[in-house]
């Protein structure tokens, strides 16, 4: 009887354990599970009712109140162009060309999915304040300060290991053309520099 | 006969379950929250503005410190709503309407947009239409949800007239 109960119990708290773990996992990982397109992703079918349960629960819990993509394109990365992972330890520079969109903008945010404190209380660069150069590209620095050109401050004080921080390109009003090609467009590079 | 192998299958079995249920209920826990949320501090179909987004901003994830935000939280299983705001000139500007499970059920913005006003009536059902004639009709997928206006700061030289334009949007229960 009671080794009964206690398979029964154990079945449970196996289930309960593998249940809610898996769910959990999928639902942080991330937007952008359904397209890739360099260092950012995206899922064109974030805030349509065509969107997945997944996709759903990603924005539940990363992008709440999402517009859909014929109104805005959000782009996400937490890499860099090789793969490894951003930290606020580390300098990045990106690199981008005019986009296809009435109005974009990069705006950093920390692991927790919150803008990240830094001394300058800035926290992304737009299309309308960026300095850009003689072809209308632009240069973004990511790192600790926010120095260099079109700086944005990652908000690490010098001191630990850095945390995981992320990326996201909006792409308000883009045209038709850029949403309906999200695989090919020419998004900014991401470039690691170096790490403190 | 070897019970265990039962078991395994039962717990994954189960586990299965629970993973669906969890990931199919997760959206609506977080927009009822999000919901439950506005209806404290405001109430239902009463409109708030949210200060400008900051690090210290955590009502909602990923804001854009670009946008100044004003949301709406509604309810129309009983009563539709009329929603109405000013449309600013030369910036940014939409209304869009999010059902109980995230999806965007409805977004217009500044260029769709003719007059210097939107309005449009929010309603559960065709059958609430009926003598509520006069701005556009949107009929939400779920009774409970949220409107959200976004404004771009297009200047920093622009933001008083921003945010006094979008602090004219209401909600107003019907």
């Amino acid at each position: 009887m009671v080794s009964g109960l206690l398979k029964i119990l154990g079945v449970i708290v196996g289930a309960l354990i593998i249940g809610l773990v898996s769910a959990w996992w999928a639902i942080n990982s991330g937007l952008g599970s359904a397209l890739q397109n360099g260092a950012w992703s995206t899922d064109p079918a974030i805030g349509s009712e065509t969107a997945s349960p997944y996709a759903r629960a990603a924005v539940a819990r990363a992008g709440l109140l999402a517009l859909n993509k014929s109104e805005t394109v959000y782009f996400t990365a937490v890499r860099d162009d090789t793969g490894e992972a951003l930290s606020t330890k580390c300098s990045y520079r990106l690199n981008g060309k005019p986009l296809a969109t009435r109005w974009w903008s990069i705006t950093v945010y920390g692991a927790d999915h919150y803008l990240i404190p830094n001394e300058a209380n800035r926290y992304s660069q737009a299309m309308n304040t960026v300095t850009r150069d003689a072809e209308n590209g632009f240069t973004i620095s990511v790192n600790p300060g926010g120095s260099g050109a079109n700086g944005i401050p990652t908000g690490f004080d010098g001191t630990g290991e850095g945390t995981p921080f992320s990326l996201t390109l909006r792409l308000y009003n883009p045209d038709e053309e850029t949403y309906s090609n999200l695989e090919s467009l020419s998004l900014p590079t991401i470039v690691k520099e170096t790490c403190s | 006969m070897k019970a265990w192998p039962y078991l395994l299958a039962a717990t994954l079995i189960l586990g299965g379950i629970l993973h669906i249920v969890t990931v199919l209920a997760f959206p609506s826990f977080v927009m009822d929250r999000l919901v439950s949320g506005v209806e404290e501090q405001v109430g239902l179909g009463v409109v708030a503005h949210a200060p400008r987004a900051t690090d210290e901003s955590r009502t909602v994830v990923r804001p854009s410190p670009d946008l100044i935000y004003t949301i709406c939280a509604f309810d129309v299983s009983e009563q539709a709503l009329r929603i109405s705001a000013p449309v600013p000139k030369d910036t940014y500007f939409s209304l869009s309407m999010f059902a109980d499970n995230t999806d965007n059920f409805f977004v217009v913005n500044d260029r769709q947009l003719p007059k210097e006003t939107v309005e449009v009536i929010l309603v559960k059902n065709e059958d609430q239409v009926e003598g509520l004639g006069g701005a556009p009709i949107v009929v939400a997928p779920s009774a409970r949800g949220v409107i959200l206006f976004r404004t771009l700061i297009q200047s920093e030289d622009r933001f008083e007239e921003l945010n006094a334009n979008r602090l004219e949007a209401t909600c107003e229960v019907m």
